[in-house]
């Protein structure tokens, strides 16, 4: 049935209220006629007028009420109605369309620049190789004659692979050649004068020895001989040690100084992946959305080694595997009122697959169960064997949250719950062949530092101290958390806005799906010796099956934005946040003693015996697992975890004040503070078994393992691990910004941050702390602080070409000059605080690192400072033995050279059509071939035996490398 | 050899033939110019496209019809919506007679929720009633909701424009822009150094296409994100709203909502629109100059035709 809707008539040239100005000119009449719901044209007639000044304006309505008739039509004949007889596609178009891109990007050392590290080694190359190719298509989902997903139905599908094979170098220093078979006669010390190895063989008290002085040369509580002519016969040194001296690799560069950095390893790093994400969209009913995405890798990541064969001492190869599943629905109720669900799931799987053999049993090492090649740690010298050959660490979560935002007045509610469980599934025995630790305690001159050297005591197989893993089966780690939230977003007046938020986190502890975990109760009596501290099991003796409580922590959080006199242009924001780490879940299988074991050998005195010899073996384990008893962690390393529920907590304030100039420029400044307690700290912080500084005063005794034990406050263990789970460290972060962001619509954005921080905590940095008993004295900038940060970022589409002001070409031409931009990432970094650390460590064991006296009156910045002084080493020394040093743990002026990095990226596209292009991409990472300065060597000698290479830096890194990159869109 | 060489004269000749069909326009056509001026009214108003003297048609200035295409799309944070859905209710009624308003919507394609109307509350109605849900948009019908318009401009004399009340976010479109990491390991993946790449082709692709039509695209996007995707995207917004003469305006905060839509709303009210003959032999792509006696004019000066004449 059609009927007429509507008939209009208006001239076409014409402005409402004023005399026509053109003549003779066209009216436009239009008649619109509608059948059913559809709307149509029926009409469109014009005609020529003459004298129309003489006709009346047209009205605005009536040409408003034909350009609305107008648009019922045009949308429905697009298909943007929900009467119109045919839908559009999302995009518009009349038929679905599907979009994606193929991509290939391509580095090879042909383009790059030799590394500044390899050039200064007279290396000419360093081997990359990189494919990297994928591809991307999303549209509408489309199952022919089933289902057309239309608009409400959309996938996405990414792939993507890597094939890279990358040279990696390092310096390195190992034994000279005639050191190898036990020639000691050329070796020397740090200052270059020999070094004197002594037999320990011709041990012997000193009969003259004066116990009320201090052990000096003139002193000497033992006495040893030294080697004849500073040579160990071959007879003497361990054949264990000559089979594992094959291996070695022998020096191959001559950095210095005095042989060392003589070893400069290249290697091929691998990396071999391929991963997908897939999702899918759908949208129904108006208020419903699904989205489910999957994504996964699978690939394998081969280390670069040091050491050409089976006494590689890098990080193992790794086959890895990583999948991510979520599934999101978001359900609108009501315009005030949206409730998102989401389901994710994720799990990443790595397994350590370096090469094993039988190696001890070929090498003759006996008492070990492992396969592997044994560990060996030589001091400064490269270590040979892996850490954690083989293992295999699974870790999953599964996190479910629902989030409901509403709107209540003036008020904007936002409700959140979230139930996160996750899991750990390891196995990881990580040392099972045993490590090795060798001192030049073995061959010195008892109580004299600078006398003995680890390789000398590694050639007479002599270990200071031992320990490897006995892993029987996996562990199966589990912990959850709950966070219950609620923000207030309340908009007081117009330029007003504050956000209030409380957010509860319950955090539950770790457990282990059979029960197989334990700790060290410091409570507990322990029955060999009556002290307190005994090893205590999950599910067993009244523990429950977790060893903390269930910690619930408010973290609440305030915010406002003003705009000072109603300005929109300045903005002041000011903030204030209080939160809590959760119990972490970790990898490997510590705090399993018991179920696992971890014999320790430690020598009764190492200036004086051996744990072992490499020939003798490794001593039976004292106690076979599984061993479930309060003794079990007895003379070990004993693991103990920090059962008071203390989580690290963070807080922070700032205050920030944004305006924006004219020229389209915004400026930011911003203050900040930030600070946090109880935060987990390593073994490098804290030591629940340390012997107090002034128990020094016992001086050469402390060296005597039983005397010393029994000095400790838990002296059944040989030492204590707490593996970065206690909850001891603190900081502080203050800082100070101003950002520049510059954007126009000629294509041109641009941001300019600095930043100004000081940053102190008391536990960070290379070597630990000195006093575990004196937080205060540890209290110092935090290592890794770079006060001066300045970034630039800038993308620009260059001004040339079709729709720019410059090089616009009607002609062939115009292929030239369209379609370039560049984008570029500048990084400028000043030094992070120098951590400076005394040579010698002459402490009977009761500090585990020695910090440097700082000489007064002695400016530590040389005048001209360069590579050759970074720092000036008279301003420090060496403390005397059995003391600590007065030096901060961190220097307070003293820094790190700075660090600069310019990325610079060209592309050019080529527009094939409206939809597809080519984009052709010059990508050079430190385009400018920077290079930045190596650390300077902070070791801080004696005064007779001075390290010559303090403050000197030798050499610098970095190099230009070019990726191009070619990507087809369509 | 000789006939090679000629057999390659003529391939080129060939080929810098069809180049040049796409290069020229062949026949005359109607431009609108987008413009401000500081003054009630244009006298003796001259335009020269590419330096040549050009024909105006008509002028249609403030005090003219306007239809607007209210295009929400709005998927992210309630408050910020109800912030905007506020703000554009005062707004709407300031609107004097001479405006109506349609609106559309951009999640799972444009589509018209509000036909053009005068009637104040049933487009504030559907403004409040418009949800909240769904993937962002504007990427996808930025260039549908600009043919649209253009079209109508084509047929019917009054001023329109299009205004994109967005908080869209480049994370939340339903075709990947933001490149993300898929193997998840490649620690030394350079190409997501500038992973900028993507947006900056896509907005770039659609900031040509929309030189090509006629009607101003302002947007009023709430919630300003400072992330380098964001960054590069709300770049191709502005890029991509001004091609088209119009304007786009960020939101840092939610206080800044309300005064950044007035400002829209003015902008757009106050637009003065100029169609003018492109005389033949116009390239392709072309700026446009405006003068006006005694009148300050800010107007789009730059502008694309469709390859092949057909406007």
């Amino acid at each position: 049935m059609w009927k007429v809707e509507s008939a209009s008539a208006a001239c076409a040239a014409c402005s409402p209220g004023s005399a026509c100005k053109r003549a003779p000119h066209t009216v436009n009449w239009y008649l619109v006629l509608r059948r059913n719901s559809s709307w149509f044209v029926a009409l469109a007639a014009s005609a020529s007028l003459l004298g129309a000044q003489s006709t009346p304006p047209a009205k605005p309505a009536s040409e408003l009420q034909r350009a609305a008739e107008e648009f019922k039509v045009l949308s429905r004949d697009l298909g943007y109605r929900e009467d119109s007889p045919r839908k559009a596609s999302r995009n518009g178009a009349s038929r679905p369309q599907f979009h994606g891109r193929l991509s290939e990007n391509f580095r090879n050392d042909v383009l790059d620049a030799v590394p500044h590290e390899i050039a200064q080694r007279g290396g000419s190359k360093n081997l990359l190789r990189r494919n990297q190719w994928g591809f991307n298509v999303s549209g509408p989902v489309i199952i022919p004659k089933l289902y057309n997903g239309g608009r409400k139905t959309f996938f996405s599908l990414s792939y993507e692979g890597v094939r890279e094979r990358i040279g990696r170098s390092s310096l390195r220093t190992v034994p000279i050649l005639t050191e190898r078979e036990g020639d000691y006669s050329q070796v020397v010390d740090s200052a270059g004068e020999p070094l004197e190895i002594y037999d320990p063989s011709t041990t012997r008290l000193n009969p003259n020895y004066d116990p009320s002085q201090a052990v000096s040369r003139d002193n000497l509580q033992y006495i040893k001989d030294p080697y004849p002519n500073n040579r160990i016969p071959v007879d003497r040194q361990d054949p264990v040690a000559r089979k594992i001296i094959a291996f070695y690799p022998k020096p191959n560069a001559d950095a210095g100084p005095f042989f060392r950095n003589n070893y400069f390893a290249v290697a091929p790093e691998t990396n071999t992946a391929s991963g997908m994400i897939a999702k899918v969209d759908h949208s129904f009913l108006e208020k419903h959305r699904l989205a489910v995405s999957y994504a996964f890798t699978n690939g394998f990541a081969g280390s670069a080694t040091f050491i050409p064969n089976a006494a590689d001492s890098a990080a193992p190869d790794r086959n890895f595997t990583n999948r991510r599943g979520s599934i999101e629905y978001v359900y609108t109720a009501s315009p005030q009122s949206v409730n998102t669900l989401t389901l994710e799931a994720h799990s990443d799987i790595n397994e350590n697959v370096s090469a094993a053999g039988d190696w001890p049993v070929d090498l003759g090492l006996r008492g070990v169960p492992g396969t592997a090649f044994p560990r060996i740690e030589l001091g400064s010298y490269l270590a040979m064997g892996r850490n954690s050959p083989q293992a295999r660490n699974a870790r999953s979560a599964f996190i479910f949250t629902d989030a409901h935002s509403v709107r209540l007045g003036k008020h904007n509610l936002r409700l959140v719950g979230q139930f996160a469980r996750h899991r750990v599934n390891t196995f990881n025995p990580g040392l099972p062949s045993g490590a090795y630790y060798f001192t030049p305690s073995l061959t010195s001159l008892p109580g004299i530092v600078n006398t003995g050297q680890n390789f000398a005591s590694f050639l007479l197989g002599g270990v200071d101290t031992s320990d490897y893993s006995d892993v029987p089966s996996p562990s199966y780690f589990r912990n959850w958390n709950l966070i219950t939230a609620l923000q207030d977003t309340w908009e007081y007046r117009q330029g007003l806005t504050f956000s209030f938020g409380l957010n509860m986190q319950t955090s539950a502890p770790r457990t282990e799906r059979y029960n197989r975990q334990s700790t060290v109760d410091l409570s507990v009596i322990n029955p060999s010796n009556g002290r307190l501290g005994a090893l205590v099991f999950a599910g067993k003796g009244g523990y429950g099956s977790a060893f903390q409580p269930v910690a619930i922590k408010p973290q609440p959080n305030f915010s406002l934005a003003w705009n000072p006199r109603g300005n929109r242009k300045a903005v002041l924001r000011l903030s204030y946040a209080m939160s809590y780490q959760a119990y972490p879940i970790y990898n490997g299988q510590w705090g399993t003693r018991g179920f696992t074991g971890h014999p320790n050998y430690y020598s009764a005195n190492s200036q004086l015996v051996p744990a072992f010899t490499l020939s003798q073996g490794v001593p039976p384990a004292p106690r076979p697992i599984p061993d479930l008893t309060p003794t079990a962690a007895d003379d070990t390393n004993a693991t103990i975890l920090e059962t008071g529920g203390h989580l690290p907590r963070y807080q922070s304030v700032g205050a920030s004040y944004e305006r924006e100039l004219t020229g389209g420029f915004v400026v930011t400044g911003s203050l900040g503070v930030s600070w946090g307690k109880d935060l987990f700290v390593g073994n490098y912080a804290v030591n629940p078994d340390a012997l107090r500084p002034e128990l020094m005063s016992y001086r050469d005794q402390l060296n005597d393992q039983a005397f010393n034990r029994s000095l400790r406050p838990y002296p059944q263990f040989i030492a204590t691990d707490v593996f970065s789970q206690w909850p001891d460290g603190r900081y502080r972060r203050e800082a100070a910004s101003a950002r520049v962001e510059k954007r126009t619509a000629q294509g041109l954005s641009l941001t300019g941050t600095y930043e100004y921080s000081r940053q102190y905590d008391d536990y960070s940095g290379p070597y630990g702390k000195q006093d575990y008993f004196n937080r205060h004295n540890e209290w110092g900038l935090t290592a890794g602080n770079n006060p001066h940060r300045f970034s630039l970022t800038y993308m620009y589409e260059l001004p040339i070409g079709t729709s720019k002001p410059y090089l616009v070409f009607p002609d062939w031409r115009r292929y030239l000059t369209d379609g370039w931009s560049i984008s570029g990432i500048s990084s400028v970094s000043s030094g992070d605080p120098i951590s400076l650390r005394a040579q010698f460590n002459n402490t009977g064991g009761v500090l585990q690192t020695v910090r440097v006296n700082v000489v007064p009156g002695v400016n530590p910045l040389p005048a001209n400072q360069g590579p050759d002084m970074w720092f000036n080493p008279a301003a420090f020394s060496h403390p005397d033995d059995f003391e600590m040093g007065s030096g901060p743990r961190t220097h307070p002026t003293l820094r790190n050279p700075m660090t600069q990095n310019h990325d610079l990226s060209v592309s050019k596209r080529f527009a094939i059509d409206q939809e597809r292009s080519m984009e052709f991409t010059a990508s050079g990472f430190n385009f400018i071939n920077n290079a930045n300065w190596n650390l300077p060597d902070t070791v801080i000698g004696t005064e007779s035996s001075p390290n010559v290479n303090a403050g000197k830096i030798i050499g610098s890194r970095g190099g230009r490398v070019i990726q191009l990159g070619l990507r087809f869109s369509f | 050899m000789t006939r090679r060489i000629l057999m390659l004269v003529l391939a080129t000749l060939v080929v810098a033939q069809l180049f040049a069909n796409t290069t020229a326009a062949p026949v005359a056509r109607v431009r609108r110019v987008t413009a401000w001026a500081s003054a009630a009214e244009l006298n003796n108003l001259k335009a020269k496209a590419e330096g040549k003297d050009t024909r105006i048609l008509r002028i249609k200035g403030p005090q003219d019809g306007l239809i607007l295409l209210v295009v929400l799309d709005v998927t992210g944070d309630l408050t910020l919506v109800d912030a905007a859905r506020a703000a554009m209710a005062a707004e709407i009624e300031k609107l004097p007679a001479n405006v109506w308003l349609g609106v559309l919507r951009s999640q799972d394609g444009l589509r018209v929720v509000t036909d053009p109307t005068a009637d104040r509350p049933s487009v504030t109605a559907s403004i409040q009633q418009s949800p909240v849900s769904g993937r962002a948009g504007l990427l996808e019908t930025i260039e549908p909701a600009e043919r649209l318009a253009t079209s109508l401009l084509r047929k019917t004399p009054v001023r329109t424009a299009i205004l994109y009340i967005t908080d869209s976010n480049i994370y939340n479109y339903r075709e990947d822009y933001t490149n993300p990491v898929i193997n998840m390991s490649d620690s030394r993946d350079l190409s997501r150094r500038f992973p900028e790449a993507l947006i900056r082709e896509k907005t770039a692709k659609l900031s040509a296409t929309l030189a090509e039509g006629d009607v101003p695209v302002f947007v009023t996007h709430l919630a300003f994100l400072r992330d380098r995707l964001n960054d590069a995207y709300q770049t191709g917004l502005q890029q991509m709203a001004e091609a088209t003469g119009g304007q786009a305006m960020f939101c840092r905060t939610q206080t800044d909502i309300a005064i950044t839509i007035t400002q829209a709303f003015e902008r757009i009210r106050s637009v003065w629109a100029v169609d003018v003959e492109i005389p033949q032999g116009t390239p392709k792509n072309f700026t446009m100059h405006l003068s006006a006696e005694g009148v300050d004019l800010q107007y789009r000066t730059r502008f694309s035709m469709r390859a092949g004449g057909k406007e």
